[in-house]
């Protein structure tokens, strides 16, 4: 029976297991995701969770605090970025690395990726350099480049479009195995092959190192590093107690020279091998676990449980409650047979749209006799901004012929008007005021969206993704066939 | 250590290696097949790479488990500490500095999420985070 037990121990969860759970399914509550291929809208996605976790996830509920800095830097041209660092000083005062260890999906999966029984690369001194190279990774691809975008004035989220594998874990892989996005592997390119590659050798090397992404590249651990050696909730060692056996440290698996350093995710195993009770997990002055901690009475052990197994049943039937459908307007002219629609084939629903440029409108219907191309974009979306040009050279090579207008989306977060002045650009840009016209057209929440209708108000192409000018220019040529 | 437990792990080892250099060649004959086009993936592909290395994958995992299963019930090797390395040990910050110190990013830090929410920094995290970002995922 003995035995019996003492196997169940060794496998069972352990509490730090069960938060780190807890936190995934509280991270990713909106599970209607995983069956409808598309992402939650709701207002939560505006608060910044702690640890990292994609907001392209179709469970996701919170936005990426890594993505979000990314993003703000890279607008910072325009705005400060405030809010995304004030978050982040905040988490990491209060929890430092403790998110690392409790509060992170993807260091659960590398976690449990090491406990796939294999050869293990042990830690040594040269893990402990490379260890450094999440710091760089952090200088350079988080902080340098989006500022460097920000002048250029094409937003450039350089760590997430390059290396974060939790966007394509979470994101690519998540959106693409429900087979309603299909559509969508149309955009695959070099870049998901890189980024896949990247994935695969992670999660590879997971398997022989201990947490290997969080260790050597994860930037948001480098800046929740910075924190750690004054964060409020943490491993503290009583140096009253502790007599320097170094079995802590060599316990320890990651790279670090003392507990509670920058390389110490709290995750408190260390307390198990201390033979003189001096490490333990504090909040301040309250001893979380610890060798002098009195167990709480049962009521107490129980109410804690309880209380965020509710919580979490409240969060899931409230982020995965039905959405309003709104109804598409249907505008067709009476003597037309064509249905109306967002796809190919069906004739486009009309829609009007105040311009930019002299304060007037475009009306869809009083271009019949053109072949009508709609680009929905914004400023805040980098593939959006780096094609425009292209709209620019068709404007031009066809005026008169083909009728180009890019319509920014609805979610404005800067002065277009003012970002217009300072390109160059002669094509009419409009607003979509209310999301209707983008919602007529498919309503994706992927930008940006190429919309083209011939001369006689059909829809020939409705895509989400980018276009070239070489594509632009078949698909004009598709367009105007007989 | 016991000799059927290296040996296990030599073989899960194996068979996680063969798993991601499985998965790196799909990836990469797409690209070499394309030429590195875009548009070099359809489902109708990826599904026929999967059909044709199935049972590779199902016969990788299933080894991976099998054995993963085989050394849980296995008699556990006895542990050794190892020598600790001699690291210098660095001297904690006193704890009135400390005090002081979460008490100035505390403060700082609600400025600034103050700041950035009058500012529209929070609208902006709102509007990045409820579109798709393709570049993110690694579609376009």
């Amino acid at each position: 029976m003995d035995k019996f037990f003492s196997f169940l121990r060794r496998i069972l969860p352990t509490k730090r297991r069960l938060i780190q759970l807890y936190s995934f399914l509280l991270y990713n509550a909106h599970l209607k995701g995983f069956v409808t291929g598309d992402i939650f809208t709701g207002l939560s996605k505006g608060a910044c969770v702690p640890g990292l976790n994609c907001y392209s996830c179709p469970g996701a509920v919170g936005a990426c605090p890594l993505g979000a800095l990314q993003n703000a830097l890279a607008s910072s041209g325009q705005k400060a970025p405030y809010y995304v660092v004030g978050i982040l000083m905040l988490y990491g005062l209060i929890l430092g690395r403790t998110i690392c260890g409790f509060l992170c999906p993807f260091g659960l999966f590398q976690e449990l990726l090491y406990k796939i029984p294999s050869l293990k690369i042990k830690k040594s001194r040269i893990t402990r350099v490379l260890s450094m190279f999440k710091y760089a990774l952090l200088v350079f691809l988080v902080v340098l480049l989006p500022l460097y975008s920000a002048i250029k004035t094409v937003p450039l989220p350089a760590f997430c479009k390059y290396v974060c594998p939790a966007g394509t874990l979470e994101g690519a892989v998540g959106l693409l195995a429900n087979p309603v996005n299909q559509d969508k592997f149309s955009m695959l390119g070099n870049l998901f092959s890189l980024k896949f590659v990247l994935l695969v050798a992670i999660l590879a090397l997971c398997v022989f190192a201990y947490r290997a992404f969080c260790r050597f590249l994860c930037p948001l651990g480098a800046i929740y590093a910075l924190f750690n050696r004054f964060c409020i909730i943490g491993v503290r060692v009583d140096d009253q107690k502790c007599v320097d056996c170094g079995k802590c440290v060599s316990k320890c698996k990651m790279d670090v020279r003392n507990v509670g350093d920058f390389e110490c995710i709290h995750c408190g195993e260390c307390m198990s091998v201390c033979p003189t009770g001096a490490i333990s997990i504090k909040a301040g002055r309250i001893t979380l676990k610890g060798a002098e901690v009195k167990k709480p009475k049962k009521r107490g052990r129980i109410l804690l449980p309880v209380l965020a197994v509710i919580i979490l049943l409240i969060s899931i039937v409230l982020f995965n409650l039905p959405e309003k459908v709104e109804s598409i307007p249907e505008n067709a002219p009476v003597e037309s047979t064509l249905p109306v629609g967002k796809e190919a084939g069906m004739l486009a629903p009309d829609f009007t749209a105040p311009l930019y440029s002299d304060g007037g409108e475009i009306s869809l219907s009083e271009l019949r006799g053109k072949t009508v191309i709609v680009n929905f974009w914004a400023t805040w979306c980098g593939p959006c901004v780096k094609e425009l040009p292209h709209f620019e050279e068709i404007h031009k090579k066809y005026a008169g012929d083909v009728f180009v207008v890019a319509l920014h989306s609805t979610l404005v977060t800067e002065d277009v008007q003012a970002y217009l002045d300072k390109t160059e650009y002669t094509f009419p840009f409009g607003l979509d005021k209310t999301g209707e016209i983008i919602q007529s057209f498919g309503g994706s929440t992927m930008l940006p969206q190429t919309v083209v209708i011939d001369k006689n108000g059909v829809i020939t192409y409705n895509a989400v993704g980018s276009v070239t000018l070489e594509s632009l220019e078949e698909l004009i040529a598709q367009a105007n066939q007989p | 250590m016991n000799k059927a437990s290296v040996f296990l792990k030599f073989l899960i080892s194996a068979c996680m290696i063969l798993l991601a250099a499985l998965l790196v060649f799909g990836c990469l004959s797409h690209v070499i097949l394309h030429d590195g086009a875009k548009n070099m993936y359809s489902f109708a592909s990826v599904k026929a790479h999967f059909a044709l290395f199935k049972w590779a994958y199902i016969g990788l995992l299933g080894y991976v488990f099998l054995f993963s299963t085989i050394a849980v019930f296995l008699k556990k090797p006895s542990k050794r500490f190892q020598r600790a390395m001699e690291y210098r040990r660095g001297k904690n910050a006193s704890s009135r500095l400390k005090t002081c110190t979460r008490v100035f990013v505390f403060a700082l830090s609600a400025i600034l999420i103050v700041l950035g929410i009058a500012n529209g920094g929070l609208y902006d995290v709102f509007v990045k985070a409820v579109n798709i970002c393709t570049e993110c995922i690694g579609l376009g």
